[in-house]
């Protein structure tokens, strides 16, 4: 039994838990008329079930399903189309609910709480910007430039009010997320970092990329705790080191392949001497787009999978850290075999294509946990509006999450 | 009364408790391991029903409970008269039956949009800009095409009045008052063409003047353009455009990473539908013009053909019209000859080669 005592005049009083309810913020003395606080959070009356210091690793489990997220998708697409876009925050309420509230740890689920109506304020300011930068852009080019550049101006304000929007709702067993930087730094990392890359030629991008990690990682917090970041600029320049090798080796292999075939195999077929130079050129220019279009790709997926994984791996959560195991192979097959999919069936196959990369990715993530979860404490909450979020959203403002 | 079981957790820490529900005579009670705790039902919150996911409870001192749907949900379903269209939107996404009924509703409204609403929306916001915009519009368009491309006309001044004085009676005979002028440039880059710029500015390019073979052909495409100008369709494009775009960035919103790759190329078709509409449109104008003065529309077809020959020498032109019938900004020059319903046996001399 909890004995609750009021510090002004010290008196105290036996009282049964289910007296006092538990969201109760403040109790006044009956005494002194005095309002205080309850004492620190009453002790969970179930025993833990796991030892202090027992470690177990908890796959991220995720349980969307094609055939029910089709039905989700289409019919919100309709209602949206129906209603010229407006019904647009709530579709994307329904769609994020229904991915994250699949997706559970430890058998407990995600959950997006985002209020349609907040997301709709935002809405109508972004959309109204929207409208009109694309009439100024399309009757007056120059009046438009001043727009793009308090675009550019407020673009690092954009991303921490959109994050700051999505912790705020994201919640995992009645906690929480929250996104709490200094404006400050927002504008260091996003506004003049990437100059940075500029005026070095893009030998600074990956401790610039690094930065930005970590500012968006170091300030995310789950109730009140912050989680950590601890990966180096080090493993940053190291993956891209990868890269370059990489790209160069299969330059190599590249450039002999074609000279393989303009020496051996093209003069053979005798298919050259049926074009005339112009078709040659064209057809040079065609396998050159072809061959930058799929190193394009593949250098960006190696980037997001080594970084992720990269990324996770050096996150920590008050002890518990994060073991991240995608693979560039299964990425670049799931991603080309969906970008097939999707332009064959004219966009059908986007929900089957997004529960499979969704599960792809939550499934190759784990949370090594050093005993129990159960201890997280709630932080203080704040409303935060969605313009942020709406604009980003509407501009297509890239996070690289 | 209903009682089921559910998941506890109170909003304070991450602790969970398996708990019992229970709701009778407008208050919820929740009962588990050595607590209890009563709420109003009007004051709780049910999370509107989502795919199989469970349902939540959102208590007014910020716990929550998740429960898997049940009749409990049910009754205070009927108590919490909110979101009752969130469940009529539950029943249209869980069956597969009305998700295809919802598909077919989709691509025949977004077809119908994109087939006759934006066009109408277009026109009657059209009506609405004052002209002086289109005049401003035309005369930067011009400012812009000066320097870009377009090169001062090397034609002899007798042969550009006789010119002005056959588009001045074209405008006298259709009877419109706008500030119409014709202009003459050189231009190499784009050869034989005219150009209609928003607010009344008609601009033949020198090339486009020598290639024509008489003075009627010339007619035919002054008042194509003139056309143009009339119907306002440089703006209209700009709305038209503007509405398309909205709406495929609204549909393709959510897909993955490759938005901008995916979202352009229906865009793009759109836009090129759009251009060959209002070239349709422009013709018909132009058609009807000449059988007014009685002008044989050959003139108007051989032009036509001679600026494809023009602009297509050595392409194979068959190839071409297939591969791009989509994405052209103009409908292909066989399509508007036939539509010209020239007398059969000239048409057949006239797109002959």
């Amino acid at each position: 039994m909890p004995i609750i005592s009021c510090p002004e005049c010290a008196y105290s009083k036996d009282t049964s838990p289910s007296i006092i309810p538990l969201g109760c913020y403040s109790i006044t003395c009956p005494v002194c008329g005095h309002k205080f606080p309850p004492q620190p959070p009453k002790t969970p009356p179930d025993t833990p079930r796991f030892s202090h210091n027992e470690v177990r690793e908890i796959p991220f489990s995720f349980h969307g399903k094609s055939g029910e997220y089709f039905g989700i998708w289409i019919v919100n697409t309709l209602l949206k189309v129906l209603t010229l876009g407006f019904y647009s925050p709530w579709a994307k309420v329904r769609k994020r609910r229904y991915l994250y509230g699949s997706t559970r740890l430890e058998d407990h689920p995600f959950d997006y709480v985002a209020d349609p109506w907040v997301l709709f304020r935002g809405f109508l300011i972004g959309i109204t910007l929207f409208v009109g930068y694309t009439l100024l852009n399309q009757f007056n080019p120059l009046l438009a430039l001043p727009f793009t550049l308090v675009f550019f101006i407020a673009m690092p304000w954009l991303i921490v009010r959109s994050r700051m929007f999505n912790n705020r709702n994201t919640s995992h067993r009645n906690l929480r997320f929250s996104f709490a930087p200094e404006y400050r730094e927002s504008y260091l990392t996003f506004g003049l970092l990437p100059i940075l890359t500029t005026a070095t030629l893009g030998l600074a991008a990956p401790y610039v990329m690094y930065r930005q990690k970590r500012f968006l990682m170091e300030n995310n917090r789950f109730g009140q705790t912050p989680f950590v970041f601890e990966a180096t600029v080090g493993d940053y320049y190291q993956i891209f080191l990868r890269l370059i090798g990489l790209s160069l080796l299969m330059m190599m292999i590249v450039a002999a392949l074609i000279y393989a075939a303009v020496i051996y195999v093209v003069p053979a077929t005798g298919f050259f001497s049926t074009l005339t130079g112009e078709g040659r050129s064209q057809m040079f220019a065609l396998a050159f787009m072809l061959i930058f279009f799929l190193f394009s790709i593949a250098s960006s997926l190696y980037l997001y999978v080594r970084l992720s994984n990269l990324n996770w791996n050096a996150t920590h959560l008050d002890g518990h850290y994060f073991n991240s195991t995608l693979s560039v192979r299964s990425m670049a097959w799931i991603f080309l075999s969906n970008l097939a999919a999707i332009s064959l069936s004219a966009g059908l196959l986007i929900p089957w294509a997004t529960i499979r990369l969704t599960r792809y990715r939550i499934e190759n993530l784990s949370l090594v946990a050093q005993g129990s979860l159960d201890h997280f404490l709630a932080g203080q909450d704040e409303e935060v509006n969605a313009i942020g979020e709406e604009i980003g959203d509407i501009f297509d403002v890239e996070i690289g999450l | 009364m209903s009682d089921c079981q559910a998941t506890y957790y109170d909003g304070h820490t991450t602790l969970s408790r398996q708990v019992n529900l229970s709701a009778d005579n407008g208050w919820l009670t929740i009962s588990g391991h050595a607590f209890e705790q009563r709420y109003p039902v009007i004051q709780l919150r049910l999370s509107p029903p989502l795919g199989n996911l469970q349902r939540t409870l959102y208590l007014p001192d910020g716990g929550r409970c998740d429960l898997v749907d049940n009749p409990l949900c049910c009754q205070l379903e009927q108590c919490l008269t909110k979101r009752r269209f969130m469940c009529f939107v539950h029943r249209w996404e869980s069956s597969l039956k009305r998700a295809v009924i919802a598909l077919l509703l989709t691509v025949a409204v977004v077809w119908a949009f994109i087939a006759f609403g934006i066009p109408v929306l277009a026109g009657q916001v059209t009506e609405m800009i004052p002209p002086t915009i289109e005049i401003r519009t035309g005369e930067e368009t011009l400012n812009l095409l000066d320097h870009a491309m377009l090169r001062p006309s090397e034609l002899g001044e007798t042969r550009q009045t006789e010119l002005r004085q056959m588009f001045s009676t074209i405008l006298r005979d259709l009877g419109d008052d706008r500030p119409y002028q014709l202009l003459f440039r050189h231009s190499p880059t784009i050869g034989a063409n005219a150009l209609a710029l928003p607010g009344g500015t008609v601009i033949l390019t020198d090339e486009l003047v020598t290639l024509a073979k008489s003075d009627e052909e010339l007619i035919a495409v002054m008042a194509h353009e003139i056309g143009h100008i009339k119907h306002r369709h440089a703006l209209r494009m700009v709305i038209q455009n503007t509405s398309a775009g909205f709406l495929v960035a609204a549909l393709t919103g959510d897909l993955l990473s490759t938005t901008s790759l995916s979202a352009a190329l229906p865009t793009m078709l759109v836009e090129s539908k759009y251009s060959r509409d209002m070239e349709r449109q422009a013709d018909q104008y132009a058609v009807h013009y000449l059988t007014q003065k009685h002008i044989p529309l050959t003139h108007f077809a051989a032009i036509l053909n001679r600026l494809t020959r023009y602009h297509t020498e050595g392409a194979d032109k068959d190839r071409v019209d297939q591969w791009n019938q989509y994405l052209r900004t103009h409908p292909t020059t066989t399509e508007r000859i036939q539509a010209l319903h020239l007398p059969r046996r000239t048409s057949e001399l006239t797109t002959g080669n």
